[in-house]
């Protein structure tokens, strides 16, 4: 019989205990700004601090309740970091309730979708969220203390966080921290946060004058970084990976400077990883390499 | 290319040393179909079948059945009269004569040997490897070790018969002892390159070896366990033999033995090895070796080298996570998820083992190409 007996240490728990651990910095840091700040200037209650924690920890109840419970699948499977990450992405004054229904619908939905569809699990229920917060009117992105006081930051400043974005994605420096761990100790595809990261700025940095305050704010980067790289949804080979990246990064600057500037990069993330896979599918028709292949003749002889 | 070392368990230990297993009870050989035997009594090296020797001398008993890969074939079953008596004399050389040496590999079918000893043929390199792939097996360590110096003159021998000044003994860098017993004798052969190696995946392979150290295919290649079969048929030496390696989690302590071919399994367990808890027996490595159940007979035939008792462990098998991982450490670059190139996979069991999800990518591509066939 064909099977290996001997194994390495890696595994799928594995993986996702070394990216919850990588998160634990952002987390905390999302704790600080968009809860001890607003509490020592007394805008919030003591409980209200750890309100990116509660999010957390009632994803993962709903998680256990319909995948393991209702679905009856593994514990440790992928999906388990859908309520870890989604939390950080929302805005610091959501509503936990509306936040809940968003997040029930959601992952019953990617449930009950059957597998053979490619999409980005983590962006539909993001987007899903969001629709519901925008019927509520529930979609502001600055805090109370952003909403009561007026500050001024350098870009340093901007870098390590102090920027707009969701409850735990501002700050750039801990979420490039993500990248190195997670690929050094596990299985990441840092060559489509890279490429997404490189391509967005660049695009970005021209169509606005080079202002370096439009990369760093909204929830683009770190985006590239935790929901980008979601392994069941993106390519698996090296060039796939740098195209998706690439595509990526170019939606997403252009739908960030036309109105989407917090929800552009996910809402991009999400219509490539739809689009991808009819892409490629594509790139592989014989008759639409023929076709590409005779163009390039036809250009050589002209020349 | 970039090739891995296999994550091995520290507590599984092998003893350094070889011990003899000379003096079955019984052997069995294997027959594809049975065969009017007249004799009563066979002598060690006499031909029974299709150029198959037996290793003993003794009586016939009679034919058995025997289990092997979902196949049934019938064998021969002698019982051992330990006097180890032979019809014909060896022919002992103190000298070595590869032309001699070619003829006598002719004349024991060894057709594989024969070949690479092509008359007036020059090679640039030719390469020695004293590695085995396989985690916990250390055969060709052992074989070097115990015969080093008849080793090594046979090497300096091919040397000058293929015209060449390169020769690669490619040892891993790990193995400390023999690199000491090796530059203790090399002093006397100065085309001899003691070349040490990471202790790589798939180094023990031509292919591989070859790129590693960036020859072109004017190069001849030869396992330690060639060399040291050529040095048998040299010296006259007893050909009866092979070495095993015994190891595993589920034992005391691991084991290098000489056995003879085509003893039974069970009898080698009852003598040397203690198992410690419910195990598993795996023959050939566990990449890509075997599994036989527990109480099943085993024959160390010639293409048996390694036998692994492991405890036994159950994996959880999830669904795929689409990490590339399996693609990534494919040596011929296949993606078992598209299915694509399938016919090129050399059955190394990487995929296998380094998938995160459990899933058993060596059969499914194996299936896949049989299907292709």
């Amino acid at each position: 019989m064909n099977k290996v007996y001997i194994h390495s240490k890696n595994s799928v728990k594995r993986i996702i205990m070394i990216f919850i651990l990588s998160l634990i910095p952002i987390i905390l840091y999302g704790i600080y700004k968009n809860g001890l700040l607003i509490y020592q200037k007394d805008l919030i209650n003591i409980l209200s601090i750890f309100k990116l924690l509660y999010l957390i920890i009632l994803s993962v109840l709903i998680y256990f309740i319909i995948h393991v419970i209702w679905k009856k699948k593994q514990l440790w499977s992928i999906e388990i970091l859908i309520p870890f990450i989604i939390p950080l992405f929302m805005p610091p004054s959501v509503n936990i309730l509306l936040y809940l229904i968003g997040f029930i619908l959601g992952f019953t939905l990617i449930n009950v979708i059957p597998n053979k569809f490619n999409y980005n699990k983590l962006a539909l229920i993001y987007i899903l969220i969001m629709i519901i917060l925008l019927i509520f009117k529930n979609t502001s992105y600055l805090n109370l203390l952003e909403q009561n006081e007026i500050y001024s930051f350098n870009t340093w400043d901007l870098l390590w966080g102090r920027n707009i974005g969701g409850l735990a994605t501002t700050n750039i420096i801990l979420a490039l921290f993500i990248i190195v761990i997670n690929s050094v100790f596990s299985s990441y595809k840092k060559n489509i946060a890279i490429i997404a990261i490189f391509s967005f700025c660049l695009l970005t940095l021209f169509i606005n004058s080079f202002n370096v305050t439009s990369i760093i704010n909204g929830n683009a980067i770190i985006s590239f970084i935790l929901i980008a790289t979601d392994l069941p949804s993106s390519p698996v080979t090296k060039n796939g990976m740098i195209i998706y990246g690439l595509l990526i990064g170019v939606l997403s600057s252009i739908l960030c400077r036309y109105g989407l500037y917090y929800e552009g990069a996910i809402i991009s993330i999400f219509i490539v990883s739809i689009l991808y896979p009819l892409l490629s599918k594509g790139l592989k028709n014989d008759k639409i390499m023929s076709i590409l292949k005779n163009k390039r003749n036809i250009k050589k002889e002209i020349s | 290319m970039n090739l891995i070392s296999l994550e091995k368990n520290p507590q599984i230990r092998v003893e350094e040393k070889l011990e003899k297993f000379l003096n079955p009870d019984f052997i069995e050989i294997p027959l594809n179909e049975i065969v009017d035997i007249k004799k009563h009594y066979i002598y060690k090296d006499e031909v029974v079948y299709n150029n198959i020797k037996s290793t003993v001398s003794g009586i016939i008993k009679g034919y058995k059945k025997y289990c092997n890969k979902n196949k049934i074939l019938d064998t021969l079953y002698i019982e051992n009269d330990f006097r180890e008596m032979t019809e014909n004399k060896k022919v002992k050389s103190d000298k070595i004569d590869i032309n001699k040496l070619r003829k006598i590999l002719k004349d024991n079918n060894e057709f594989g040997l024969y070949n690479k000893l092509n008359c007036n043929v020059s090679k640039k390199n030719i390469v020695i490897s004293a590695i085995n792939d396989e985690p916990y097996v250390y055969n060709n360590i052992i074989i070097l070790k115990e015969n080093i110096k008849e080793l090594l003159e046979l090497i300096d021998e091919l040397g000058v018969y293929f015209k060449t000044k390169n020769i690669y003994l490619i040892v891993k860098n790990n193995e400390a002892n023999i690199i000491n017993d090796c530059l203790n004798e090399l002093g006397t052969y100065p085309n001899i390159k003691l070349t040490l190696v990471n202790d790589e995946y798939l180094l023990g392979r031509k292919k591989f070896i070859f790129e590693k150290l960036k020859l072109d295919s004017n190069s001849e290649y030869f396992s330690i366990e060639e060399i040291d079969k050529m040095t048998k048929y040299i010296y006259g030496k007893d050909t009866s033999t092979k070495i095993i390696t015994i190891s595993g989690d589920a034992i005391e302590s691991g084991k290098i033995l000489e056995v003879k071919k085509y003893c039974l399994l069970d009898e080698i367990i009852k003598k040397y090895v203690k198992i410690n808890s419910s195990h598993q027996i795996i023959v050939n490595g566990l990449m890509c070796g075997f599994e036989i159940s527990n109480g099943a007979k085993l024959i160390v035939t010639d293409d048996i080298f390694a036998i692994n008792i492991m405890k036994k462990t159950k994996r959880n098998v999830s669904e795929c996570i689409k990490c590339g991982k399996c693609i990534n450490i494919c040596p011929k670059k296949i993606n078992p998820l598209k299915k694509d190139n399938i016919l090129k996979c050399i059955d190394c069991g990487l995929c296998s083992y380094i998938c995160p999800a459990n899933i058993n990518l060596r059969k499914t591509i194996k299936d896949c190409g049989e299907n292709n066939e």
